[in-house]
């Protein structure tokens, strides 16, 4: 299922160290992730799903539904974790996941509580100039993080790295569709 | 300079205003339409436009801003700004609404087209009234409206109430935990104007 470029050691290692060495927030984005076949067979599954509309104004305004199977087996197994744990450093144990939508009118804000330190993946299917997640460090130094299809981002989430998707206007036609897991940090 | 500024018809009559503030729903509030003399209000939108605005953008907001009016040179916003935190006319706002307000805020806004404020209640500092002053004319198509939320548990719920933004009206609400309020995206190509601006206590 995954491109098997990124089960290549030499591979993990640069990513690891692009993923650490971040100067904003330690994060990496894995273009062509999945291989060919599966991404298109996952695509058409994704824009299948039955959405439910997940509105609390003053936190978030998006759809979700729950994870294909086949992908969500692929996150929660053993060989994804420890692959995780390599591009990461960090040890992680149980994953959450979600299959989200966001449309014109939909995003996420920020809130005052402190997040937990967690890895916290996005899976991205479509290109859209919005709905671009932004992260940023205790500085305040952001970047913005749009979406590309069959991209995988790991980003690794603290107190002091926050992040939120950016409001969609009107003028996006598009949707933006992916599956965002949490690994919950030993 | 009350009588200078503003429209007769608010300078009585406050009993008959705060109960219809505290009446409204969601949460008090007021939309006091005409509240400034017409010449005085095209006056005060021909300054505003020769402020200079910063472009704001972050996960709650997209909109334009200018300087605090403390730190404004224009000689009409200067008087506008005396005004507001003028002790008679903080007397009216304590009035209508209820709060004793020591001193007032204002800058100057634009939300231009897909600009926004998202859901959030105002709480900050000692901030008791929120007041926009709107400088522009819309209509419900143009978007850009001023939305109440209802609550639960403190948290908003669902829109009850939509203000779209005529020229020289003034809305006041009461800053609390259930104040939840939005500015919709403009959908059109038109300039959202507004002062807007907090009584504190």
């Amino acid at each position: 299922m995954v491109n098997l470029a990124y089960l290549k050691q030499r591979v993990i290692k640069e990513i690891k160290k692009d993923f650490i060495n971040h100067p904003i927030i330690p994060n990496i984005q894995l273009t062509n992730f999945l291989n060919h076949e599966e991404f298109n067979k996952l695509k058409k599954q994704i824009t299948k799903l039955k959405y439910k509309l997940n509105y609390q104004p003053d936190m978030h305004s998006y759809y979700s539904a729950k994870t294909p199977k086949q992908f969500d087996s692929l996150i929660k197994s053993k060989g994804f974790k420890i692959f995780i744990e390599q591009c990461t450093g960090e040890k992680i144990k149980n994953i959450t996941t979600e299959a989200q939508l966001f449309k014109a009118g939909n995003y996420t804000l920020l809130q005052d509580k402190q997040n937990k330190k967690n890895i916290t993946i996005y899976f991205d299917f479509n290109k859209l100039k919005q709905g671009y997640t932004v992260f940023f460090n205790k500085n305040y130094n952001n970047l913005n993080q749009y979406s590309i299809p069959n991209a995988l981002s790991i980003v690794k989430q603290a107190p002091n790295f926050k992040s939120f998707i950016k409001y969609i206007n009107h003028q996006e036609k598009g949707k933006r569709y992916l599956i965002k897991g949490i690994f919950t940090i030993k | 300079m009350l009588k200078d500024w503003i429209n007769q018809k608010y300078l009585k009559n406050y009993s008959k205003l705060n109960k219809e503030f505290n009446k409204n729903k969601p949460f008090p509030h007021l939309i006091l339409k005409d509240f400034f003399k017409v010449s005085k209000a095209k006056l005060l939108l021909k300054e505003v436009k020769k402020e200079k605005y910063k472009y704001k953008d972050w996960d709650l907001y997209r909109l334009y801003e200018s300087r605090d009016f403390d730190f404004v040179k224009n000689e009409l916003l200067k008087e506008f700004y005396k005004l507001i935190r003028s002790r008679a006319f903080l007397e009216i706002i304590k009035k209508i609404t209820g709060s004793k307000v020591k001193t007032a805020s204002a800058a100057a806004a634009i939300y231009k087209k897909t600009c926004y404020l998202l859901p959030h209640d105002d709480r900050l500092e000692k901030r008791k009234v929120a007041y926009i002053l709107n400088l522009s004319e819309f209509k419900k198509q143009d978007g850009g409206q001023l939305e109440f939320f209802s609550t639960k548990n403190n948290h908003p719920i669902k829109i009850t109430k939509s203000i779209i933004p005529k020229f020289n009206n003034l809305i006041l609400f009461q800053v609390s935990r259930k104040s939840f309020h939005q500015v919709a995206e403009v959908l059109k190509n038109k300039e959202r104007r507004t002062i807007p601006g907090w009584f504190y206590g």
